[in-house]
């Protein structure tokens, strides 16, 4: 195994949980992606990898060796690129990364490892012999990249590889990993790409508060979603003319056992308050009768909108549920600006088992 | 052929050329009014051995620290640097720059001591053409003694940048450190033959620079009562690079952790 975990917990001085009770094994030539919102644990967990962290509690082995024995041996078999790109300021790019190389015990020179290939990869071999000082920050990304990748190691850790980076960047990643994954090197990245995950990843595991919630392979989790289409409607002015009894809460979903968000998710502190500061919120006016509409699994409050003027819902019936939901919404005076129909992904999936959002989505 | 690692510190240094220029005119500027002032050999060979080893302490000390906090040490150990190679490398880089920056003020000091031949004395002369040997025969000590206080100081920053927490208290931490080291290797006072102090002075790793640019003020020569102890006092900077080499996973591990 690359690597093997038995009940691994970290906890950071002051008692804030990085990860708890975290079980993980990863073969060599499988690619696992960690998934989940900031302060998940995704990054903890990289670290620990890393040996850049010591762990608090539980067992770690990495490439067979346990990892309180980490040094120099063992981490020249991990490649590690950080979510911070730091580099050498004054040194160019391809000396930061003939530097990093040398440091991995490997020889820069040793046309094998193909550094002047990773360079073009990621589209900064013009720039090479630029100091790093001078790099954007997506250029630098990229340059954190191929100084994990260069001394080709058998276990590669990227933590959030695709921030900053422009979709050739992302391309040419997703590329290398599968080319390295199948030479046998086992890769585990940090992302929130719920589009890319998938199509990378053998594996992926939801973090949620240090803990992992799901660990399974990304089509067995997209089934999950199978028959479900969401559709997010931007209604016009502030949004719902609010009215109604009085302590009613704003924002709910289907009932028990219905929908991709439970109760509690569309009563979430995040539900609340995106629909703070918008009008007398006494009840849910004209948008209770959805409940009872055909086709309607489930609705809620779009949490990142700024306010109560957008709605997702969530149906079965794919678009044919487009026309009734937009003659009800009309019917009851409520001006549409637009309608977007997606299928759900591993966000949605993720938001249904912690009521907590994966990412912004635009 | 691969360049050794300490060669990026050196090669580094060489590329910010304002910085360079600056690291060898500053000393030059302090050093010169000292030594055409006509100070009293004793004072003006404190002020010397007090610039040059705070220049390797704090030339160590802060961009350890800094480099700490940037991450760019954490990198470097997590991607295999051996960490005694690291610091060792650190040591012996920032010691040549150092030496490399401080070396025309030494020339400056033991030209100037030439030139006064001798009449700078101990109580400070008359600056003039001198007749005696001078300290023109200290000069082929001097480059050994220099490297060694360079390297002691060097190293004493590497100690204070794993106990520092951050530029702030490593450059205060530098300060006292070396100045409580000056003082035990006789810098300030000359202690009594015998006593404790002389002890010190005997082992500390800053007396023979002390004792050689004394001797360099003062326009004396080379004399037998001081070659001995300038050449057993090169003991003082490898046994600090001994300790600091057996120590150096549990100091860099203070200095780069994220943890901090």
């Amino acid at each position: 195994m690359a690597v093997r975990a038995r009940g691994l917990g970290f906890r950071y001085p002051g008692g804030r949980v990085g990860v708890e009770s975290l079980e993980l094994e990863v073969a060599p030539g499988e690619v696992v992606a960690l998934l989940g919102p900031n302060g998940s644990g995704k990054s903890t967990l990289l670290r620990l990898l890393a040996t850049d962290l010591r762990p608090s509690s539980g067992t770690l082995e990495l490439l067979g060796l346990p990892a309180e024995r980490a040094g120099p041996a063992l981490r020249r078999r991990i490649g590690y690129a950080p979510d911070d790109p730091v580099h050498v300021p004054p040194l160019t790019g391809g000396e930061n990364l003939r530097l990093f190389t040398w440091l991995a015990d490997e020889d820069p020179e040793d046309p094998s490892l193909g550094l002047a290939a990773l360079l073009q990869a990621f589209d900064l071999s013009d720039v090479s012999g630029t100091p790093v000082s001078q790099y954007s920050f997506g250029m630098r990304r990229k340059l954190l990249l191929a100084e994990a990748l260069a001394p080709r190691p058998e276990l590669l850790l990227l933590d959030e590889p695709t921030v900053g980076m422009d979709p050739r960047g992302i391309d040419a990643l997703g590329t290398l990993l599968g080319e390295r994954a199948r030479s046998g090197t086992a890769v585990i990245l940090a992302t929130n790409e719920i589009r890319e995950a998938p199509l990378w990843a053998h594996r992926i595991l939801f973090l949620h508060r240090g803990r992992v919630l799901a660990d399974a392979p990304p089509e067995i989790l997209l089934a999950r979603l199978k028959g479900r289409t969401l559709v997010r409607v931007t209604l016009e002015g502030d949004g719902v003319p609010w009215e109604g009894g009085a302590g009613a809460a704003p924002g709910r979903a289907g009932g028990e056992g219905r929908g991709l968000g439970p109760r509690e998710a569309a009563n979430s502190p995040e539900a609340r308050a995106a629909t703070e500061g918008f009008g007398p919120f006494q009840g849910l006016g004209p948008l209770e009768g959805l409940d009872a509409m055909e086709g309607v699994e489930a609705w809620r409050f779009h949490p990142e909108a700024a306010g109560p003027g957008q709605i997702e819902v969530e149906t079965r019936m794919g678009g044919r549920v487009l026309p009734p939901l937009l003659q009800y919404l009309l019917d009851a005076g409520i001006g549409v600006r637009e309608l977007r129909v997606r299928e759900p992904d591993l966000g949605d999936l993720f938001r249904a088992l912690t009521g907590v959002e994966l990412e912004d989505r635009p | 052929m691969r360049a050794p690692l300490w060669w990026l510190e050196v090669a580094l240094t060489l590329r910010r050329r304002r910085l360079l220029a600056l690291n060898v005119g500053i000393p030059l500027l302090l050093v010169l009014p000292v030594a055409l002032g006509g100070a009293p050999a004793f004072h003006a060979a404190a002020v010397y051995t007090v610039l040059f080893v705070l220049f390797g302490t704090f030339g160590s000390a802060i961009p350890l620290i800094r480099d700490g906090e940037t991450g760019i040490l954490r990198r470097m150990l997590l991607v295999g640097a051996s960490p005694r190679h690291l610091l060792l490398a650190r040591g012996i880089g920032g010691t040549l720059l150092d030496a490399l920056q401080i070396l025309p003020s030494l020339a400056l000091i033991l030209l100037v001591g030439i030139w006064q031949g001798g009449g700078g004395g101990e109580a400070g002369g008359s600056i003039g053409p001198g007749a005696g040997p001078g300290p023109a025969s200290l000069a082929l000590l001097a480059v050994p003694v220099l490297l060694g206080a360079l390297l002691a100081a060097n190293l004493v920053g590497v100690w204070v940048a794993a106990l520092a927490r951050s530029l702030a208290e490593g450059a205060l931490f530098a300060a006292v450190l070396s100045l409580f080291l000056l003082h035990g290797s006789g810098v300030f006072r000359t202690p009594a033959a015998g006593s404790v102090g002389a002890f010190l002075e005997g082992i500390l790793p800053f007396g023979p620079l002390h004792r050689l640019l004394l001797h360099a003020a003062g326009g004396r020569g080379v004399e037998p009562e001081i070659l001995l102890p300038l050449l057993s006092g090169l003991g003082g900077p490898l046994i600090l690079l001994l300790i600091t080499q057996l120590a150096a996973p549990a100091l860099i591990e203070r200095i780069s952790s994220p943890l901090r």
